[in-house]
C-alpha cells in the first residue's frame, strides 16, 4: 500500500534507487548529533535530535516550514550563533568532537564545513574573486598563479568552468541565477571543505537550473559529505542516500531514504511524504 | 444636506494641504530669489578671490571661503572616523537588546537635539579651556600656544555637532548591506573583522561618504558652535597652523549684518557672501543626494 502510494507520487524513486551501489559495508560516520536541542531565546526550536551523518554520503533533511531543518543544518557550522539570544543543548560530534564546545574555533569550524544558501549571494564582484574570496580571507594560495588554479578546480568542480572561463572579470551579478548558485557552490568549493551544507539550494531555481544542480550534487558526493536541506520530497528521493525527518522542532524519523520513502515506519513521516499534509 | 457639506470639506482641505505645500515652495523661491537678485551681480573672481577691505564695505570673502573649507576638512578627519566606528559597533557588534544598545543609541538622538549655541560652549569650556591648557602645560611649559581659540577647537567642536548625522547615515549604510553577503563570508570562515572589513564596509562606501558630505555641508553653515572657539572677526593672514585662529562664512555674514560701519556699502556684499554660502551647501547636499540615487541605482541592478 504505502509501497504503490510512493510509487505514484514519486515516479523518480524507483530508478533513482536502483542506480545507486548497494550500501557499502563499511560506512563512516563523519558527524553525530546527540540529544541536540536549540532554543531562539524562550522559543525551543529544536528537541532532543539524535542522529548520524556518514561520509561521502548525502543526507536530505525533510519536512514543512517551519520545522527546524535550516535551523539544524545552521548548527552544523555553527551559524546560529550569530543570531543573538541562541543557545542549545546536547552535542554534535564532528569526527568525535563536540563542535559546539566553548573552545572550538569557528573560523576554522566553518573552513572545514562549508555552505550555500537558498538564495544565491555571490558577492557583487568579479566572478574570478567570488571564488577566490576564501583563498584570500583564510591566506590560501598566496601567489597569484596557484590562486588562479585553484579558482579554475572549484569552478570545474562546480561544473561551471566552461560556461564562464571567457568572462572571469565579469561581475558575478551577471550570471543567470542557476550560475550563480553553481558559482556559491564553487566558492564554498574552493577553500576545500570536508563536507558541504546546502540550504535549499535549488528552491529559488527553474527546473533545468534545479536538475544541473542535483547533478551536481550527485557528484559531489564522491569527495564531500554533503547535507542538504529541502522542502522538495522528490528532490530528497533523487539525490540523498539517508533522509531526516522532521516535524515541529522533533526528529520523526531518519533512516536511509529508500526505505524512509519506501517504507516509513512513523504514521506522520507516511502522511508528509504522501502529501497529506505540509 | 450634510452630504454636501462633508463633500465641500473634502475639498477645501484638499486646498488647504496644496497651499501649504505650494507656501513651503513660495518661501524657498522668494528667499533664494531675492538673494540671488541682489547677490548676483557682486560675485566676480576678485570677490572669490581678494580679501575684505576698507572695514569691510568692499575686496572680497576669500579668507572666509579658505577657514569654512579648512575648517570642515580638520573637523571631517575627526568625525569621519569617529562616527563610522560608532556606527560599525551599532550595526554590526551591538546586541539591539541590551540596555547598553539604547542608552547609547538614545544618546546619539539627545546629541543631535542639543542647541548648537551650547555645543559653542561646550567647546569653549572643554576643548580650549580644559584640553588646550592641559596641552600647553605639557608640551609647552605653560606657553599659550593651544589655551585659546583655535581652527583645531572650532573642527573638534563642530565634529561632535556633526557626529550623530554620520553615525545615522553610516549605521543605516551598514543595515543596507544585505545580510546575505555577511552569511557567506562567515560561511567561508572568516573572521568578525574580515566581514566588516571585507564586505561590510566597501558595500557602504557610498553611504559613509554621504554620511561625511552631509555633516560637511551641516556644519559649513553653522554659526552658533564656533562663535567662541576661533572664528575671528576678521585676520590679516590666513590660517596656516592648527591654533591659528580663521575667518568662516557663516560667521562673515553675521559680522556683515551687524557689525558694519556703512550699512548701505556692505548690502550688496552681504547677498553676495549668503549666496556663496547658499550655494557651497546646495552643491553638497546635492553630492551626497546624487551618490546616494547611483548607490540604490546600483544595487537595483543587483
Amino acid at each position: 500500500m504505502v509501497t504503490a502510494t510512493t510509487d505514484r507520487e514519486f515516479p523518480l524513486l524507483r530508478t533513482e534507487v536502483r542506480e545507486r551501489p548497494a550500501a557499502a559495508s563499511a560506512k563512516e560516520i563523519r558527524v553525530c548529533a546527540r540529544n541536540f536541542s536549540l532554543w531562539y531565546r524562550d522559543r525551543q526550536a529544536l528537541d532532543d535530535i539524535s542522529l548520524d551523518i556518514y561520509s561521502r554520503q548525502i543526507t536530505a533533511i525533510i519536512g514543512p516550514s517551519g520545522c527546524g531543518k535550516s535551523t539544524f543544518l545552521r548548527s552544523l557550522n555553527r551559524m546560529n550563533d550569530l543570531i543573538p539570544g541562541v543557545r542549545a543543548s546536547g552535542e554534535i560530534l564532528l569526527d568525535g568532537h563536540n563542535l559546539l564546545a566553548p573552545d572550538v574555533d569557528v573560523v576554522a569550524l566553518r573552513r572545514r564545513v562549508g555552505m550555500v544558501f537558498q538564495q544565491p549571494n555571490p558577492f557583487p564582484k568579479s566572478i574570478f574573486d567570488n571564488v577566490a574570496y576564501g583563498l584570500r580571507i583564510n591566506g590560501l594560495a598566496a601567489n597569484a598563479g596557484e590562486r588562479a588554479a585553484r579558482v579554475e578546480a572549484a569552478l570545474q568542480q562546480a561544473a561551471l568552468w566552461d560556461e564562464v572561463k571567457d568572462r572571469l572579470r565579469k561581475s558575478a551579478l551577471t550570471l543567470s541565477g542557476g550560475e550563480q548558485q553553481r558559482l556559491c557552490i564553487a566558492r564554498a568549493l574552493a577553500v576545500q571543505p570536508e563536507i558541504l551544507l546546502m540550504d535549499e539550494p535549488a528552491s529559488a531555481l527553474d527546473p533545468i537550473s534545479t536538475a544541473k544542480i542535483e547533478d551536481l550534487i550527485f557528484e559531489l558526493k564522491s569527495r564531500y559529505t554533503i547535507v542538504i536541506v529541502t522542502h522538495n520530497m522528490q528532490q530528497a528521493a533523487r539525490v540523498s542516500d539517508y533522509t531526516v525527518f522532521l516535524l515541529q522542532g522533533r526528529l520523526i524519523e531518519w533512516g536511509e531514504t529508500a526505505r524512509l520513502f519506501k517504507t516509513p515506519a512513523d504514521k506522520r513521516t507516511e502522511d508528509y511524504i504522501t502529501g497529506r499534509f505540509g | 444636506m450634510r452630504l454636501a457639506l462633508r463633500r465641500q470639506f473634502d475639498r477645501s482641505l484638499r486646498w488647504l494641504t496644496a497651499l501649504a505645500a505650494l507656501g513651503i515652495l513660495g518661501l524657498l523661491a522668494i528667499m533664494i530669489g531675492q538673494i540671488a537678485y541682489h547677490g548676483w551681480e557682486r560675485i566676480t573672481w576678485e570677490f572669490l578671490t581678494a580679501a575684505p577691505t576698507q572695514g569691510m564695505t568692499a575686496g572680497g570673502i576669500f579668507p572666509a571661503i579658505f577657514g569654512t573649507t579648512a575648517l570642515v576638512l580638520i573637523m571631517t578627519v575627526f568625525v569621519a572616523p569617529f562616527g563610522v566606528l560608532a556606527a560599525v559597533y551599532f550595526s554590526e557588534y551591538a546586541d539591539r537588546q541590551s540596555w547598553f544598545y539604547r542608552v547609547a543609541r538614545q544618546a546619539v538622538n539627545n546629541l543631535a537635539g542639543v542647541p548648537s549655541i551650547v555645543f559653542g560652549l561646550f567647546g569653549l569650556g572643554f576643548f580650549v579651556q580644559f584640553v588646550g591648557k592641559q596641552v600647553d602645560r605639557t608640551l609647552y611649559g605653560g606657553a599659550l600656544h593651544y589655551g585659546q581659540p583655535a581652527i583645531i577647537w572650532a573642527a573638534l567642536t563642530l565634529a561632535v555637532l556633526t557626529l550623530p548625522v554620520v553615525i545615522v547615515s553610516v549605521e543605516e549604510a551598514l543595515q543596507a548591506v544585505p545580510q546575505s553577503y555577511r552569511e557567506a563570508s562567515y560561511a567561508l570562515g572568516s573572521t568578525k573583522s574580515q566581514v566588516v572589513f571585507r564586505v561590510v564596509l566597501p558595500h557602504a562606501l557610498p553611504g559613509v561618504l554621504t554620511g561625511a558630505i552631509l555633516a560637511v555641508s551641516r556644519a559649513a553653515g553653522e554659526v552658533a558652535p564656533i562663535l567662541f572657539v576661533g572664528a575671528a572677526y576678521y585676520l590679516p593672514h590666513l590660517p596656516t597652523k592648527l591654533n591659528d585662529q580663521f575667518m568662516e562664512l557663516g560667521y562673515h555674514i553675521f559680522i556683515l549684518s551687524t557689525q558694519s560701519p556703512d550699512v548701505d556699502a556692505t548690502k550688496p556684499l552681504l547677498y553676495a557672501t549668503v549666496l556663496v554660502l547658499l550655494g557651497l551647501t546646495f552643491l553638497l547636499n546635492a553630492l551626497a543626494i546624487i551618490i546616494r540615487a547611483r548607490m540604490r541605482l546600483a544595487r537595483r541592478s543587483v
